[in-house]
């Protein structure tokens, strides 16, 4: 069973040093668990960066992570489980090398107990 | 598993009414078209799957009660696991009803006195608001001197709200085997889920047959929501009549889900033979980790009912 409140306070904690919002979301796009400053925009990253997902799984590539730099930060989106994926949105205070490292981190942490649920 | 359960009560107090709107998908307007029930009746429903109710609807014409209490004594108040006695609030004869009822606990105190009684003051929507309570204390206390020692439990009903369901929900409730077990993997279940109320229907009639409420304040204490008591039976006919006005409409009803600013409610089938309402307050928790949470619980209490059935 998944403790929403719990995922909420773990995706709190990456939340700082430049990254602003973090979410977990499935591979429909359907958001889970999200901690940043508006759930709305939350809805709408989570969908979009499954839909970035997809294209790239569909053209025959497996992805691991996409990295994406945009005017106001980065994307980072990385896959946590077979059906679950994390996605940390960062502003430009924060090098990429760091965001990438606290993105694999945290998927890393979250594998084990995400993994459970799915069975 | 077959529990044998006597609907009894005068002509015409409204014992195949109930039956019909709980078990058949009438909705209270459909009543008006039944007749006279004819000696007894047999319906035999399934609830929850391996639980088959034998309902006795017993005609309440003079010439049938009779019989009841001679020839077919025996067989009628025996094994008997509940009785419901229907009486009609507006019934002139009081007495002549209160005599008959004797009879029936006699029987049952001879022939069955393991069995647990409902008393149904029905039709109690024909009688003034302000008269309701002073009536039906009244009309208890005589019912409750003339069953002693058995004790009994009275409800008053009427088929246009949802005191009906109330009445019904506790009469099943009495008749379900291992319901603490299933109350106490719900209470789990709520926490687990950090959900606010979690209420467990039958699929079939959607009496309520379980819930449990864990409404806490920001700070994790306690707190006792000014809620409507009577929300349980409120949502069951709700439920329902949405259900039979699908039925009408050709279409199945599945699940829904309802969210508003203060609270989101997810309303899905759990097993073959439960629906779960699961109510959460909580802003921030998403619906789709919520019905991820329903789907992860309907695996855990469909394995739950299988080891119940065997």
């Amino acid at each position: 069973m998944l403790k929403p409140k719990a995922l909420g306070q773990v995706l709190a904690s990456v939340c700082s040093g430049g990254v602003h919002t973090a979410l977990v979301m499935n591979m429909e796009g359907g958001l889970l668990a999200f901690s940043g400053p508006s759930e709305r925009d939350a809805v709408l990253h989570a969908a979009m960066a499954t839909n970035a997902w997809t294209v790239y799984e569909k053209n025959g590539t497996p992805m691991r992570s996409i990295l994406v730099e945009i005017e106001s930060g980065a994307v980072l989106t990385v896959r946590v489980t077979p059906s679950l994926a994390l996605c940390l949105i960062s502003d430009e205070s924060i090098e990429l090398g760091i965001l990438r490292q606290k993105g694999f981190t945290l998927a890393a942490y979250l594998e084990a107990p995400l993994k459970q649920i799915q069975a | 598993m077959k529990k044998k359960v006597l609907l009894m009560g005068k002509s015409g107090s409204g014992k195949t009414s109930m039956r019909s709107i709980i078990f058949s998908n009438y909705i209270a307007r459909d009543t008006r078209r039944l007749g006279a029930t004819i000696e007894v009746e047999h319906a035999s429903v399934r609830f929850l799957g391996n639980l088959v109710l034998n309902l006795w609807d017993c005609g309440g014409q003079h010439s049938f009660m009779e019989n009841y209490f001679t020839s077919q004594r025996d067989h009628i108040f025996r094994n008997v696991e509940v009785l419901i006695y229907v009486f009609d609030v507006e019934s002139r004869e009081i007495d002549a009803d209160m005599e008959y009822y004797q009879m029936c606990i006699d029987a049952i105190k001879q022939n069955s006195k393991d069995a647990k009684v409902f008393c149904l003051i029905h039709k109690m929507d024909l009688v003034h608001e302000d008269l309701r309570d002073r009536i039906f204390e009244d009309r208890v206390a005589q019912i409750q001197h003339r069953s002693s020692p058995i004790q009994t439990t009275c409800f008053r009903t009427s088929i246009w709200d949802e005191t009906l369901y109330q009445a019904w929900s506790s009469i099943v409730y009495a008749l379900i085997p291992n319901v603490r077990l299933l109350e106490a993997h719900l209470d789990k279940f709520c926490s687990a889920a950090d959900a606010d109320e979690i209420i467990l229907f039958e699929k079939t009639t959607f009496l309520v047959i379980s819930h449990v409420s864990k409404w806490t304040t920001e700070d994790g204490s306690a707190v006792a929501a000014p809620l409507d008591s009577h929300r349980f039976e409120k949502i069951s006919n709700i439920i329902k009549q949405f259900k039979i006005s699908c039925m009408k409409a050709h279409a199945q009803f599945q699940a829904m889900e309802i969210r508003n600013g203060r609270v989101s409610v997810y309303l899905d089938m759990l097993t073959a033979n439960t629906y779960l309402m699961m109510v959460v307050s909580d802003p921030d928790i998403q619906s789709r980790a919520a019905l991820a949470n329903i789907a992860a619980a309907r695996r855990h209490f469909e394995r739950l009912e299988e080891s119940n059935i065997r």
